[in-house]
C-alpha cells in the first residue's frame, strides 16, 4: 500500500520481495480475524503490487510453509501467523513511538508506520518498546501483540450494531480507510472518552460535544458498553467548554493527550482535583489564561479539548 | 548473589511492576505530589497580602492585554525600546569611534613607525586585526548596552509573557509559539542573543522554528547599513521635503519585511523539515514585580551583552587580518581580493548586485557591522576613483554622506544596488557569532546548516527575481 510503493510499481522498481511477502501475510492474518476466507484475487484487490509479484510471493510462502492452498482458498500456517503477529506489533509499536516521541500529526502515522514495520529489526521494536513503558495499545486502541506473539482480541462491538440508548467508553478508532480516520478525528472524538448514545433525539455526545457519524464512520468505532452498576461519571466535560466566571474541577487528561504534552501539563498541576477557572483570554481570542493553583497558565484551544473537568456551583464554595 | 545479578533482578522487578501499573502510572503520581504539596501548605503557610496584590496584578493584565489597549501598548513599549537603540547608541558609538579609531589607531600606527616594524606586520595587525576590532566594539557594544538592559527590565516587570499572551495567535498560524515574539525583538538587538534567548521556549519544534528564522530580525550590526542606504539612495528619489520621511519608511518596510519572513519561513519550516519535531504549548504568566533596576543592568550586561561582544570579536579580529591579507597578497599582478571581485562580478550584476558586494558580504560574515566599511574599502580599491581611503585592506567609512555616495556610484552603483543591498542585507547567512551560537544551542549540524545556507539561498532568489523586474521597467 501507499505511495511509495505505488511508485515503485510505475517505475518498474524492484520492491523487495519480502515486503510483498509479509504484506500478503498481514493481509491474510486480517482476513482470517474477520472469518473472511482469503485467495489470490482478494489478495490481488487490496495489494497494489503486480499480478506476477503477487504470485511470485504467494508461491515463495506456500513453498516454505508459511501459508498453504486448500480448496481455492490460502490459509495461514503457525509459521506464517507468527510472521505476521510480528509484523503487526512493529506496526503498532511504532505508531505508539511515533504518537508519544514526535510531533507527526494523527493522520500521518498509520501511513509512517506501513513503511517502517517493514524496515524495523525485532531488537529495534523491543527496544522502542522498553523506552516506552511496555505499552498495551497503541494510539488508536488496538492492542499490541507482545514479545513472546500473544495478541491479545480487542474486546467491544463497533458502534454501527449499537440501537439502544446507553453509555459507552470509546475503545478503537480504526486508522483505515484514511479518509474515514480523518472524517472521525475531525469531530473530535478521542479514545478512551465516555460516550452518551441517545436515539430518541438521534445524538452521539460526548463531554459535553455532540457529534454527527455517518454509516461508515459507526463502522469503524470500537466501543464497550457500560453497565448501570458500573460507576458511570457523569457532567464530565472539556475546559474548552468553560465560560469566563464559571469554576471546575478538573477531572483528568484525556488519553489523546500524550508525551511530552501529559507530562508538561501533569507537573503545572493539571492534576485530578486542581480547581480551575479562567483569569483572561487574548486579544485574539486564543489562548485563554487559567488561574489554577494560583498560577496563571495559557492554553491553547486544541489543548483545552484534552483536559477534562466537571463545573461547581458558585453558590457551594 | 553478587551485585551485578542483585541489580539485574532489581531491574527486571522494575519492568515487572511497570507492566503491572500500567500506563496511568504517572498521572497517578503527579496527582499524589500535588495533593501532597497541597496538603502540607494549607498546614504551614501563612498568606499575607496576597489578596491585594493579586488584584493589581489581574488589574494591570486587564490593561496590557484588552482588546483596546492591548496591542497599541505593545507597539509603543517596542517602539520606544528601538527608538532609544538606534538613536541613544549613536552617542557613545561616535565616541568610541572618535577613540579607536582616530585617535588609538593613528596612535599605533605612528608608534608602529617609530618601533621600525616591517609594513606587512603592521598592516597585519593595525590595518587587519585591530581595526577590525575596534569597529566591531564601537558598533556593537552601545545598541547592546542600551537594549539589553531595557530588555531585561521588561522581562524583570512581567510584562513579556505578556506580549506572548496577546500575539500567540499570529504565531500559532505560522507554527510557532508566542514567545518567538520575544525571541524576535530580541534579535533586532542581536541575532546571537536572540537564539539564546529562545531558550525561554520549551517546545523543541517550536523552539527550533524560533533559532531558525531568528536572522530575519534585523539586528544592530544591519539596522546602519540600511538607513545609510535608505538615506543615500532611496531618500533621494524625492524632493527634499520627503527625504527623511521616505527613507525611513524604506528603512521600517525592510524590517517589516523582516517580520513578514519571518512568519512565512516558520510556516514553511514547520510543516516540511521540523513535521515530525516534537511540539507542546504552554506559557506560564508571573505575576507582576518590581524591577530590581541595578541587579539587571549588571546581570544583562555580563550575561547578554559582553558574552556577544566578546564571542564577536573573537571572530572579528581575524576577520580582519583576511580582509587585509587578500588585498595585499598578490597573484600574478593582482590582488586575491581581485581576483576573487573578477570571479564573483557576473553573478553579482546578476541579481544586482556585485563582485565587491559578494566579497565583502564573504570576508563581513564575522560581522554584519564591517560591511559597508569593506565594501568602501574594495570600491576604492577597484573603482576609478581616488582621493578616499586609506590603502588596500584598511576599512573605513566617510563622515559625508555625499562622499559616500559618490564612492558608491564610482563602483557602479545604482538604485537598483542600493535596493537589492539592502534586500540582502537582511536576507542573507547570519553572522558567524550567531551560526556558532546556534550550533551550540541545537547541537546539530543539519539544523546550522539549514539556518546558515537557507537565508542566502533566499536571498540570491529575491535580489535575482527584484533585478529582472527592475530591468524590465
Amino acid at each position: 500500500m501507499g505511495i511509495k510503493n505505488w511508485l515503485n510499481t510505475l517505475l518498474l522498481k524492484r520492491v523487495d520481495q519480502s515486503i510483498i511477502e509479509e504484506d500478503v501475510l498481514k493481509y491474510l492474518y486480517k482476513n482470517e480475524e474477520k472469518n473472511k476466507t482469503s485467495n489470490f484475487q482478494s489478495i490481488n484487490n487490496e495489494l497494489v503490487f503486480s499480478e506476477e509479484q503477487i504470485d511470485k510471493s504467494i508461491q515463495q510462502l506456500i513453498k516454505n510453509q508459511s501459508i498453504v492452498n486448500s480448496n481455492q482458498s490460502l490459509l495461514l500456517e503457525e509459521k506464517g501467523r507468527t510472521t505476521a503477529i510480528k509484523l503487526i506489533r512493529r506496526h503498532r509499536i511504532y505508531e505508539k513511538y511515533l504518537s508519544e516521541k514526535t510531533g507527526f500529526s494523527k493522520s500521518s502515522w498509520h501511513h509512517k508506520a506501513e513503511e517502517m514495520e517493514h524496515a524495523l529489526t525485532d531488537e529495534e521494536v523491543n527496544l522502542m518498546s522498553k523506552e516506552l513503558g511496555n505499552p498495551q495499545f497503541d494510539p488508536h486502541g488496538d492492542p499490541i501483540p507482545t514479545k513472546d506473539g500473544q495478541l491479545p482480541k480487542l474486546k467491544g462491538i463497533t458502534l454501527s450494531k449499537i440501537e439502544h440508548n446507553c453509555t459507552v467508553k470509546v475503545l478503537h478508532i480504526e486508522d483505515e480507510p484514511k479518509r474515514v480516520y480523518k472524517s472521525i478525528i475531525k469531530q473530535g472524538l478521542h479514545i478512551g472518552s465516555i460516550m452518551t448514545i441517545n436515539f430518541t433525539s438521534s445524538v452521539y455526545a460526548t463531554e459535553g460535544h455532540a457529534l454527527n457519524f455517518n454509516k461508515k464512520d459507526l463502522e469503524n468505532i470500537t466501543v464497550q458498553v457500560l453497565k448501570e452498576e458500573e460507576e458511570i461519571p457523569k457532567g464530565i466535560v472539556r475546559l474548552s467548554l468553560l465560560k469566563k466566571g464559571e469554576k471546575a474541577v478538573i477531572t483528568g487528561l484525556s488519553s489523546e493527550c500524550r508525551g511530552i504534552n501529559r507530562r508538561r501539563l501533569l507537573d503545572l498541576g493539571f492534576v485530578k482535583g486542581s480547581k480551575i477557572s479562567i483569569n483572561m483570554v487574548s486579544p485574539l481570542s486564543d489562548p485563554t489564561a487559567y488561574l489554577i493553583r494560583e498560577t496563571l497558565i495559557a492554553l491553547r484551544k486544541e489543548q483545552t479539548d484534552m483536559i477534562l473537568i466537571k463545573k461547581i456551583n458558585n453558590d457551594a464554595e | 548473589m553478587d551485585k551485578d545479578s542483585a541489580i539485574k533482578s532489581l531491574l527486571e522487578e522494575a519492568a515487572e511492576t511497570r507492566w503491572e501499573i500500567g500506563q496511568e502510572f504517572h498521572d497517578k503520581l503527579s496527582e499524589s505530589i500535588y495533593q501532597n504539596a497541597a496538603h502540607i501548605a494549607d498546614r504551614t503557610v501563612i498568606k499575607e497580602g496576597q489578596k491585594e496584590n493579586f488584584n493589581i496584578d489581574r488589574t494591570i493584565d486587564s490593561i496590557v492585554t484588552s482588546p483596546i489597549w492591548g496591542f497599541p501598548i505593545m507597539f509603543c513599549v517596542l517602539a520606544v525600546v528601538l527608538w532609544l537603540t538606534i538613536i541613544g547608541s549613536n552617542y557613545p558609538s561616535q565616541f568610541l569611534a572618535f577613540l579607536l579609531l582616530d585617535n588609538a589607531y593613528e596612535w599605533l600606527r605612528a608608534f608602529a613607525i617609530d618601533l621600525g616594524t616591517p609594513w606587512w606586520l603592521n598592516g597585519f595587525l593595525i590595518d587587519g586585526v585591530f581595526l577590525s576590532l575596534a569597529w566591531v566594539i564601537s558598533v556593537m557594544l552601545p545598541p547592546m548596552a542600551i537594549f539589553f538592559p531595557l530588555f531585561t527590565i521588561l522581562e524583570d516587570l512581567g510584562y513579556l509573557p505578556r506580549i506572548a499572551f496577546n500575539l500567540d495567535a499570529l504565531f500559532r498560524k505560522s507554527g510557532a509559539h508566542g514567545k518567538q515574539a520575544l525571541t524576535m525583538s530580541m534579535g533586532f538587538g542581536c541575532n546571537a542573543a536572540g537564539v539564546i534567548a529562545t531558550r525561554i521556549i520549551d517546545s523543541p519544534r517550536e523552539r527550533l522554528i524560533a533559532i531558525i528564522t531568528n536572522n530575519f530580525s534585523l539586528c544592530n550590526g544591519r539596522w546602519p547599513t540600511q538607513i545609510l542606504l535608505g538615506t543615500i539612495f532611496i531618500g533621494q528619489m524625492v524632493p527634499d521635503s520627503y527625504q527623511s520621511l521616505v527613507s525611513t519608511a524604506s528603512v521600517i518596510g525592510v524590517a517589516l519585511l523582516g517580520i513578514g519572513l519571518t512568519f512565512a519561513s516558520s510556516w514553511a519550516l514547520s510543516k516540511t523539515f521540523l513535521k515530525g519535531e516534537v511540539s507542546s504549548f504552554t506559557l506560564e504568566l508571573p505575576p507582576y514585580r518590581k524591577p530590581r533596576i541595578l541587579q539587571t543592568i549588571y546581570t544583562s550586561l555580563i550575561d547578554r551583552t559582553l558574552i556577544v561582544l566578546w564571542r564577536a570579536c573573537v571572530f572579528a579580529a581575524p576577520a580582519g587580518a583576511v580582509i587585509w591579507l587578500v588585498c595585499n597578497i598578490t597573484i600574478g599582478d593582482t590582488s586575491i581580493a581581485n581576483h576573487l571581485i573578477y570571479l564573483m562580478d557576473n553573478f553579482g550584476l546578476l541579481i544586482g548586485l556585485n563582485g565587491v558586494i559578494l566579497l565583502a558580504y564573504v570576508l563581513a560574515i564575522p560581522a554584519n557591522e564591517i560591511v559597508i566599511p569593506t565594501i568602501l574599502m574594495l570600491t576604492v580599491m577597484t573603482a576609478p576613483i581616488t582621493g578616499y581611503g586609506s590603502g588596500d585592506g584598511v576599512m573605513f567609512e566617510l563622515d559625508s554622506l555625499g562622499n559616500t555616495h559618490e564612492v558608491l556610484v564610482a563602483g557602479g552603483w545604482t538604485l537598483l544596488t542600493a535596493i537589492n543591498v539592502m534586500l540582502f542585507s537582511l536576507i542573507h547567512n547570519p553572522c558567524s557569532t550567531t551560526i556558532y551560537t546556534i550550533y551550540k544551542e541545537t547541537n546539530s549540524v543539519r539544523w546550522t546548516t539549514l539556518a546558515s545556507i537557507g537565508p542566502v539561498i533566499l536571498g540570491f532568489i529575491v535580489c535575482f527575481v527584484v533585478a529582472q523586474v527592475y530591468y524590465m521597467l
